[in-house]
């Protein structure tokens, strides 16, 4: 069974295509991609003028599993943030959590680095990696504890496991909406400082530096944070954040 | 988990930033020392306070004493009062069982008046100093103290302090130096010799004195050792103690003639190492089929007391073709004879003389 997708906004950044072409799959593969291909013999057609065609997303950073809506806007793969109802730190929850997506959208979940993600005892990495987590996260908020973050950094490179961690001492920034500037002065909201993100950055970097490491931030607000990520490209470990 | 062997390759390449490792001197054990051969006493020492420091034929001749007791200890007469007369304090400021029971045997066999000191029964608890204790057991005058600390450290702090021979029976993290000896007599009983076998210590290396006393008993012995350990449990810079490092438990285990299996101390651990103990037991607990890796014919140790289920397997504990487990604690009892006697020689010929 073959399809002809014709005249679709094809999107392809791997090899730099951005036009309206025509697509032919053969046994769900891509088989050629070209403007006005022949239309042979047992194809189906869909005519996709005014609709683009592009590499499933990766949404790396997603709370819910909704797949319906995922699919919706081309997304079909997610990794999933163990701030669940229950947080993802049992082999049998992330076993189920793979699950989650159905037949078209693919979940990676990302396994919460410590029990409960209440930031004090390490999670079962291990077994957890091993039921197909992909990363150890530390969810909505920081590892507090720089010790529990050490051995967590320490004991996630021993499986190769990356770390995601979110970059915001908690302390700094309980009950703010906004980062101290101008701005949030005019406007009247609470406030933490910069280095409220760029502190959690800055140590998070050093454990990659100690422990070779892997390690995502995917939340990175100030320019001062940036910096400091750049900065650690020359470091053993890998460092990156979104946006990039 | 295939990736992680890159990162032990990584870990077991010397950092070009730090100065060569000191390697071990390649050692015969037949060689003696010259020295030895003008009479000189082959262990010219009245305390024991650890492995380091000690010539590879001082270790050798300390085995070759303690091979003499194993014998007689096998007999029904298991007295022999050399040491009749002689005061022996074992003073433990740490919980044990065994190594206390081991150490007063030793004493007794050789006819010391051997008295145990516990902490619970100590002046530890109504605020006294350690110092101020070790002066006290001093005044006593005994001939040999036995002592066991929390502290690393500790026993040397005393045997400064006082005029009698003293024994370290484990301080801290630090050494273990009886244990060390009688795990190489095993090895040796069993295997013959100990140049070249591949020795693997493997579990909570970072908490254990057995650990550090056997690296360097083993070292200077001849034998090539490894340490296992999840990264958490490995500490800082431990390849320049002269050991092979490995995080997987497979990898470590690879050919080797010996598996040295360490308590997981969850006593002495604050927060977690290792996320839970099924975790622990599913890396790195050492079963039937993760020996497989290992020669046919490996020895398996542990020093005890075992934590079955959680660093060691029953089925490998209690395999009576591969364990030396209940031989080691035979041994121990030969060794803390030779040690007795060896380190109270000196004086007693001068008394004599």
């Amino acid at each position: 069974m073959s399809w002809l997708i014709q005249n679709a906004h094809v999107i392809d950044p791997a090899s730099g295509l951005h036009a309206v072409c025509d697509v032919r799959l053969n046994q769900g593969l891509i088989a050629e991609i070209g403007q006005k291909l022949e239309r042979g013999a047992n194809t189906q057609y869909l005519d996709a003028a005014g609709l683009t065609l592009a590499p499933g997303l990766i949404d790396t950073r997603s709370f819910h599993t909704d797949a319906p809506a995922c699919l919706a806007g081309g997304i079909t793969s997610l990794c999933l943030m163990p701030d669940q109802r229950m947080a993802l730190d049992d082999p049998a929850l992330i076993e189920h959590a793979r699950r989650l997506g159905g037949t078209h959208l693919r979940v990676f979940p990302f396994i919460a680095a410590t029990r409960g993600l209440q930031g004090q005892e390490m999670a079962e990495l291990g077994l957890c990696r091993a039921a197909g987590g992909v990363a150890a996260a530390s969810g909505r908020t920081q590892i507090a504890n720089d010790l529990v973050a050490y051995r967590i950094a320490q004991y996630a490179q021993g499986l190769r496991l990356p770390l995601v961690a979110h970059a915001e001492i908690l302390s700094l920034t309980q009950e703010c909406v906004a980062t101290e500037g101008e701005f949030a002065t005019r406007m009247g909201l609470a406030a933490s400082p910069v280095f409220a993100e760029s502190m959690a950055i800055a140590r998070d970097l050093r454990l990659v530096e100690a422990t070779g490491v892997a390690l995502h931030i995917p939340q990175v607000t100030t320019a001062e944070g940036l910096t400091l990520i750049r900065q650690a490209g020359d470091l053993r470990g890998d460092a990156s954040a979104f946006p990039p | 988990l295939q990736a992680a062997s890159a990162f032990v390759e990584a870990l077991v390449m010397p950092d070009p930033a730090l100065p060569p490792l000191q390697a071990p001197a390649a050692i015969h054990t037949a060689a003696i020392h010259p020295a030895l051969a003008a009479g000189a006493p082959a262990f010219p020492y009245t305390n024991l306070l650890g492995i380091a420091g000690l010539k590879p034929w001082e270790i050798l001749s300390l085995l070759h004493e303690a091979e003499h007791w194993v014998e007689t200890n096998r007999q029904s007469n298991k007295r022999h009062p050399a040491l009749a007369g002689l005061t022996q304090i074992n003073c433990f400021f740490e919980n044990s069982t065994r190594t206390l029971l081991s150490f007063e045997i030793a004493g007794k066999r050789l006819g010391t008046d051997c008295v145990n000191m516990t902490v619970g029964a100590s002046s530890i608890r109504k605020g006294e100093t350690l110092l101020d204790t070790a002066l006290t057991l001093n005044a006593m005058r005994p001939d040999i103290l036995v002592i066991r600390h929390g502290d690393s450290g500790a026993v040397k702090l005393i045997a400064d302090k006082v005029a009698c021979s003293v024994i370290n029976a484990g301080d801290g993290r630090h050494e273990h130096p009886t244990q060390a000896l009688l795990d190489a007599l095993t090895i040796k009983r069993r295997k013959g010799y100990l140049e070249g076998l591949v020795v693997a210590i493997c579990g909570d290396i970072l908490h254990s004195r057995v650990a550090r006393s056997n690296f360097l008993a083993l070292n200077a012995l001849g034998a090539r050792v490894r340490a296992v350990a999840p990264p958490t449990l490995m500490p800082a810079d431990v390849a320049r103690l002269g050991v092979e490092t490995y995080t997987h438990m497979e990898d470590g285990l690879e050919g080797a003639d010996v598996v040295m299996m360490l308590r997981l101390q969850q006593e002495r651990m604050q927060g977690a190492y290792v996320p839970s103990l099924r975790e622990y037991f599913h890396f790195y607990g050492l079963t039937q089929a993760r020996l497989k890796r290992a020669k046919p014919d490996v020895l398996v140790m542990h020093p005890g007391p075992m934590n079955r289920g959680v660093e060691i397997d029953s089925s490998v504990a209690d395999d009576i073709n591969k364990s030396a487990i209940p031989e080691q604690v035979e041994m121990g009892v030969a060794v803390r004879m030779a040690c007795l006697d060896m380190l109270t020689r000196a004086r007693r010929a001068g008394e004599h003389a």
